[in-house]
């Protein structure tokens, strides 16, 4: 797969990674590579820029030490991509746990939050958004994310989720619903 | 470009209101040249944390005599050469215990008794004293049995000396004489 940002094929990263001589050169081509895409789709999923980096960084660390155990099954985006997935749900389940406090409480909270992070700065309707995405059921947010925000096509979405492209549609369906209702409402008052 | 027009399709039957907001800018930012110094960073962090845990690293492999004796190692475990092995096992235990040279051994017999006083004397620290006394004095008693009653060759010849004199005629005896 040719690729836009260095023109380096996976295979020429992976060929580069496999080799202890030549593996920083792998790395470095790699991040540089999906490092955006991986960024945002973790974003989008924490919220706040710190959460994302820590996500990120944990991720490409994950990424470089298990690259051997890639079998070139799927895509190596999709691969890339299942390993933020899991790395931000840990996260999130953590942070979770650690404030010990409800689904209504968290949305409650990241509204606060996303006020006082320098690195968001959307207008009301926006807040609402990020607010409303946090309220949908964990399966829900990442197929609405990876659908909307990342323009996947649902054929990638069954490889990336291992589930049926029929599911994913009625389960993209009614987060789209549930979001609009949300942020119309919130609109209206 | 060809899932972007999907989904387009889709928003727009599904929600409008939602694929005018996508337009929009959601407000998401990230400091600037963030992504110019993450591979760095990471870079960084993998080198410290290797250096901070070296047992992470791959052991080196081993020699290649050591994993080929794993191999036949682990091949003779396997119950078919096992079983073999044991069988050869046995029959080498066997044919040890059959072939093995006989011990000589001196018969008693053939020690005489100055050899047998000589062999006591060398290792007297070996007996038992009680025993070597209770033998002596056994033999003494037997010794002082065998001098006090008549020896058997003395009484035959007594007994064959009377019954010649009983069948001898006087007559004959004064002829003699």
């Amino acid at each position: 797969m040719q690729t836009p940002s260095t023109g380096i094929s996976d295979e020429q990263i992976l060929a580069l990674l496999s080799e202890e001589r030549s593996a920083e050169r792998g790395f470095r081509l790699l991040a540089q590579q999906y490092q955006e895409r991986l960024y945002w789709h973790i974003r989008r999923m924490v919220v706040e820029h710190e959460d994302a980096n820590d996500v990120l960084q944990n991720c490409l660390v994950k990424v470089f030490r298990s690259i051997h155990q890639f079998e070139g099954k799927s895509k190596l985006f999709t691969w890339l991509y299942r390993i933020a997935t899991n790395e931000a749900i840990t996260f999130l389940q953590q942070k979770q746990r650690r404030q010990s406090s409800s689904i209504d409480d968290e949305g409650q909270g990241l509204a606060g939050r996303l006020q006082a992070d320098p690195y968001f700065d959307g207008d009301d309707l926006q807040l609402k958004l990020q607010e409303a995405l946090h309220k949908l059921p964990e399966k829900q947010r990442q197929v609405f994310h990876l659908r909307y925000y990342d323009e996947m096509s649902y054929k990638e979405m069954s490889e990336l989720l291992d589930t049926s492209e029929g599911a994913l549609k009625a389960s993209f369906h009614h987060a789209v619903k549930k979001v609009e209702a949300y942020v119309k409402g919130v609109e209206i008052e | 470009m060809k899932n972007q027009e999907e989904l387009n399709k889709e928003l727009s039957e599904l929600s409008p209101f939602l694929q005018e907001l996508k337009l929009k800018d959601d407000g998401l930012k990230v400091p600037a040249y963030y992504f110019d110094n993450l591979s760095d960073e990471v870079w960084q962090r993998l080198q410290e944390e290797s250096q901070l845990k070296p047992q992470t690293q791959p052991r080196p492999a081993p020699p290649a005599w050591w994993a080929q004796w794993r191999q036949l190692w682990n091949m003779l475990l396997q119950p078919q050469y096992g079983l073999s092995l044991a069988s050869v096992a046995v029959l080498v235990c066997v044919a040890i215990f059959l072939l093995r040279p006989a011990q000589v051994e001196t018969p008693l017999a053939q020690i005489t008794a100055e050899e047998a006083s000589q062999y006591v004397t060398s290792n007297i620290d070996e007996f038992d004293m009680a025993m070597l006394e209770e033998l002596s004095a056994k033999a003494e008693a037997e010794e002082k049995s065998a001098a006090t009653s008549p020896s058997p060759n003395d009484s035959v010849m007594d007994q064959y000396l009377e019954e010649i004199i009983d069948e001898i005629d006087l007559e004959d005896l004064e002829d003699l004489l």
